[in-house]
Parts: structure tokens; sequence; C-alpha cells
């Protein structure tokens, strides 16, 4: 008899102990009420869209939050202008814009920084095109964007 | 080559050695594989009433040998998934945060000139 309780416990255990529930409990993933104040004050540019969130897209903007005050000023401004853009990317844009940055971060120092200042010097050559009162497209012309996801 | 030469001709003497071996020999190799067997036999049995409280004798699922094996496999593997998808997690969380902080606006990394260095880099 123990022995079936025993297994029996473990094979409810694994069961749900997947990745796919460890990575997103819906039971501990908060409302947009649920959140506290100083997790609402930084997540407040998706206040809109978090009740419609997936749980693993609201858990990762969770982290994000934690991570949040231990940022300079400067870059908790750039989360906040990119936050409800980066939240209507597709879940395989983002993976996508992630394995791109994991390759930018490996790469060593000199090469990081040449990519960059490549980067800079085609935003700053496309800028008197734009005009000077079209604001910067933050958003990606992203190659995987479907028209019903496509951030505007 | 040598080498398996030499075992194959010491095989060969004693296969050769085995039909000059006089009966009380025979006997006493004979008596000395019974009680080999009958140790063995022995161990086993205590050994299955060390983990089971009765001996080993059923179904090898009854077995606690076969079950407690599998509940520790599951457990373990259990264990092992869940580790890997919080690691997982806990790697997208830290990247989305250096993204969404980094100095690179969000669209550089869907741009194509941006990706044709990066791989051009890499």
């Amino acid at each position: 008899m123990a022995r079936v309780f025993l297994v029996a416990t473990a094979l409810w255990l694994f069961l749900h102990i997947t990745p796919a529930t460890a990575a997103a409990q819906p039971a501990q993933i908060p409302a947009w009420r649920e959140l506290t104040t100083q997790q609402q004050q930084v997540l407040a540019p998706v206040a809109d869209e978090w009740d419609k969130m997936s749980a693993v897209q609201r858990k990762h903007l969770l982290g994000v939050a934690k991570h949040y005050h231990g940022m300079k000023p400067e870059e908790q401004q750039r989360v906040q202008t990119r936050l409800k853009d980066w939240a209507k990317l597709t879940p395989e844009q983002r993976k996508a814009a992630r394995e791109k940055y994991q390759k930018l971060k490996k790469l060593p120092p000199e090469k990081r920084h040449e990519i960059k200042q490549k980067w800079k010097s085609k935003r700053e050559a496309k800028k008197p095109q734009q005009g000077s009162t079209a604001p910067a497209k933050p958003v990606p012309s992203a190659p995987l964007a479907s028209p019903a996801t496509k951030p505007q | 080559m040598k080498d398996q030469e030499l075992a194959k001709e010491i095989a060969r003497h004693l296969d050769d050695g085995l039909n000059l071996l006089n009966q009380s020999t025979l006997n006493r190799l004979k008596l000395a594989r019974k009680e080999a067997l009958n140790h063995y036999h022995a161990q086993r049995t205590v050994f299955g009433l060390a983990w089971a409280g009765h001996s080993s004798s059923g179904h090898s699922w009854q077995s606690s040998r076969f079950w407690l094996p599998t509940v520790a496999l599951i457990l373990a593997l259990a264990g092992t998934l869940y580790w890997q998808s919080t690691q997982q997690n806990g790697d997208a969380v830290e990247i989305d945060a250096a993204l969404l902080a980094g100095d690179l606006p969000l669209h550089a990394y869907f741009d194509e000139d941006f990706n044709a260095w990066l791989e051009s880099s890499s």
C-alpha cells in the first residue's frame, strides 16, 4: 500500500512539475489589480494589456520589474519607453530578439562596439530623411511580425 | 595478434587437460561449484529481505528493487525538468531586462543590416 502511495505521489509530482507548469502557473501570476503599487508603477506602460497577456509573458515582465530598481535612471527610462512595444511583439519575435542579444553579448568587446557604432552611423544617416518632426520608430519592422500583432 | 595466438594455445592446452582430470578432482570441482551457487543464492535472499521485508521471489514489479529506483528516477527526472525550466525562465528574464534597458533600441535587433553585421562577426 505504501509503495502504491509512493509511486502515485512521484507520478503526481512528475505530471505537475513539468517545464510548462514551472514556467507559468496561472495561480501564481497576479492580475493587474493584484500587483503591488511598485510593480504597477514600473509596468504602467502595459497596464491595459496586462490581463490579456499570457502567464509566461506576465511572469517575465514581473521579473523585469524586479530588476528595474537596480537599474540606473537612464536604463529605467529606456525600459519605460520600450515596455509597450516589447509586450506587443509575438513570443517568436521576443525569442529572436533574445537570441540576437545573446549573440551580440558573446562577441568580443571591440566587435560589439564596432557593430554598435555601425548601427549608430546608420541611424544618424537615416535621420535627415525621416524629417525632424517625425518620431523615430521605436518598434521593429520585424520580419516575423504578423498583421495582428505587428506593433504600430 | 601474438597475444591472441598465445591465448588460443593456452585455451587448447586447458581443454586437452580437462580430459586428463581424474574422477576425484572432478568431484571436488563439482562440490565447489555447488557451494558457490548456494552461497550466491543465500546472498540474494538476504539482500531482498533487507530491502522489502520478504524474499525476492514473486513478480519483479512487486519487488522494492524495482519500484524504489523507479520512484527515485521519476522524482529525479521531475526535479531536473523543474530546475531546467526555472533556470531557462530566469535566464529569459535577465535577458529581457538587459534588452529593455540596453543602449540599442529594440528595432535594432530586427534590422537586416544589424543582423548581417552580427552574423559576419560571429
